[in-house]
């Protein structure tokens, strides 16, 4: 769990809002267990915290407050253009926590949210019924960790268990879990787990240096991600976002070395590849909330409301590593976010 | 800059000797005290929501407050709390309206934290409650007519209980050593926020020299709004990546390759700058 060792500070989670229609829920009472000394603030909706106006997320991070509150509306989205659906015809993603612990400088959720606190909607059984009605009409490829890193969170909120013990009775059900952690929980039965699809997004240890904060570094990925395998998960690497930088070339390739003198190749399930891609309205409040951030003040090209790196660059970088990736894995296991964006 | 509001005289009184506060004899309406060099403004805003909203929103409009200053409102309240505990607040109800206001909890403090609720007159009775609540007449509206101008982190409330409900038996002697006797807390939290503000200090993009440089630069390209948006983008993109692109357009200039003779030429040395920039 981050704690932030700025001495003006308070600690991460030192004070947690509850939405009073949520507080005797079991999961928000499980929750806050987890934080004796925390101070509890009943609110009555969590946008009365989440969305005040002039939050600064970056120092909200700093000090990141908990928010336990109940999903309402919109329980299960249809995935964005800008993500990729690895061929599912029936691509969405679901929203049980709004935010993160780990502050990566490029994340589109610092454009997206007005707030650095983290939101965890404790009514997963909502979540649960929404997806069994889609279920009934159709299978479902369902991302549940996109808004959030649900197993960065696991030792306080315990949704991957949850998830994967609702796939394993939901047969037409596919789930990906996409995280930076190096954590993950015990697989209990074998026979579903072609169906839980662990997502490890690796970067240059470099660029986890400069830009993502708080993270697990890359040899811990690695390891977790080898020892995912090892248990019998689905394992997919996301080399997304691929990250610009003067010596890109040698830093993806020193990585990539490093990845598969770990993981055996061809055990992986997939593997996909994107270069930096976010829409201008993100764009515009991240570089204001950081200006100082050099990944995310590159010159980006804007197409069609997405900034992104200058056409022939980001071709250069994906196919770079494209090309390197078919020395351990086949073609059709390699992914480009542009051929679904196209 | 800090800007301190409270209601009264008797609430500043303990702050402006702790601070050496000089009154601002330019401000006739209602009474500013200051101190330049400590950070600090303090404002007297008479008792009342509304009094207490015009002031600080004539505050932040004269002084233009907003990014690295802090609101901060320390005054007296009614609670069921022992007297003279000070608490830090960490949610404001407008009794009017029922509204609730949330100023971030970012910064440390060594206060016991209670929830405010703002009344339009004093209050004759406080309710016993499982957490602390206190009872004012100015906060929620300190807040509104701050949030006008600053972020929920930006805004601090401190309130010391001076009464159960029987403000009448509480004199103006009695305020002012309630706030005297925590002025260290006080000052120990103002302490801190002005060193979080020194920590957040908005960095300038370019110097003066970047500045000079990138004119000269404007110019000899002949650029548009749009050329000169997309230069500044890729120095400001270099300059935080750590490298020197003031050799890469120096070498352009020995090259002869600048200045360009006319628009056309610059649109087309543009390309070429931006890709040795990056």
């Amino acid at each position: 769990m981050k704690n932030s060792n700025e001495d003006c500070f308070n600690p991460a989670f030192s004070h947690i809002y509850v939405e009073r229609a949520v507080k005797n829920h079991p999961r928000a009472k499980r929750i806050l267990s987890a934080f004796q000394n925390a101070q509890i603030i009943e609110i009555g909706h969590y946008k009365d915290v989440f969305c005040r106006s002039r939050q600064s997320y970056a120092l909200q991070h700093k000090a990141q407050k908990l928010i336990l509150a109940q999903k309402q509306g919109n329980l299960l989205y249809k995935g964005a253009p800008v993500c990729q659906s690895f061929g599912n015809r029936h691509f969405y993603y679901a929203s049980c926590m709004m935010n993160c612990i780990y502050d990566c400088e490029y994340c589109y959720l610092k454009g997206m949210y007005p707030s650095g606190n983290l939101v965890v909607f404790v009514n997963l059984e909502d979540i649960f019924s929404e997806a069994r009605r889609l279920l009934a009409k159709h299978p479902l490829y369902l991302c549940v960790s996109y808004d959030a890193d649900l197993p960065a969170l696991e030792a306080v909120a315990g949704y991957v268990r949850e998830w994967i013990a609702f796939a394993e009775k939901q047969e037409a059900l596919k789930i990906e879990i996409r995280t930076k952690s190096a954590t993950l929980p015990r697989l209990t039965a074998q026979r579903f787990a072609s169906r839980v699809i662990f997502a490890f997004t690796l970067s240059p240890q470099t660029v986890i240096d400069a830009c993502e904060h708080g993270t697990p570094s890359l040899a811990r990925r690695i390891a977790c991600a080898a020892d995912a395998l090892r248990q019998g998960y689905c394992v997919r690497l996301c080399f997304d976002p691929m990250l610009y930088c003067a010596d890109w070339k040698k830093r993806y390739t020193d990585m990539l070395k490093q990845v598969f003198s770990r993981i055996p190749a061809e055990k992986l399930l997939d593997i996909s590849v994107g270069t930096f891609r976010v829409s201008q309205d993100y764009l515009k409040k991240m570089r204001k909330n950081q200006p100082h951030s050099a990944v995310i003040q590159f010159p980006f090209q804007n197409v069609k409301g997405v900034y992104q790196y200058p056409e022939a660059l980001s071709l250069q970088m994906e196919q770079f590593l494209v090309t390197k990736l078919k020395e351990w894995l086949p073609e059709e296991k390699i992914f480009l976010w542009r051929e679904d964006y196209a | 800059m800090i800007y301190l509001f409270t209601a009264m005289h008797c609430e500043a009184r303990a702050i402006i000797q702790h601070y050496h506060l000089k009154k601002e004899t330019a401000q006739t309406r209602f009474p500013i005290f200051s101190n330049e060099d400590a950070g600090i403004r303090l404002a007297v805003t008479g008792v009342g929501s509304i009094a207490a909203a015009i002031v600080t929103g004539s505050v932040c409009t004269q002084y233009s407050v907003g990014y690295g200053d802090f609101l901060v409102n320390p005054g007296i309240a009614a609670g069921k709390a022992q007297t003279g505990t000070l608490f830090f607040c960490n949610q404001i109800q407008e009794a009017a309206t029922g509204r609730t206001f949330y100023p971030d909890l970012l910064y440390r403090h060594p206060f016991p934290e209670a929830a405010v609720i703002t009344c339009a007159k004093p209050v004759q009775e406080t309710a016993h409650t499982e957490n602390p609540v206190l009872y004012d007449m100015e906060a929620a509206s300190i807040y509104q007519a701050g949030a006008c101008f600053l972020g929920p982190h930006q805004m601090s409330f401190l309130k010391i209980v001076s009464d159960d409900g029987n403000p009448k038996e509480v004199t103006q002697e009695q305020t002012a050593d309630l706030i005297a006797r925590h002025i260290d807390d006080i000052s120990g939290y103002l302490d801190r926020l002005q060193k979080a503000a020194h920590k957040t200090d908005q960095k300038e993009d370019f110097c003066a020299a970047d500045e000079t440089l990138l004119k000269k630069l404007y110019a000899d390209m002949h650029c548009s709004c749009a050329m000169s948006d997309a230069i500044r983008q890729h120095v400001r993109f270099a300059l935080l990546s750590g490298r020197d692109y003031t050799s890469v357009i120096r070498a352009m200039y020995q090259e002869q390759k600048l200045p360009c003779k006319s628009k056309r030429e610059g649109k087309n040395r543009l390309e070429e700058l931006k890709r040795r920039l990056l």
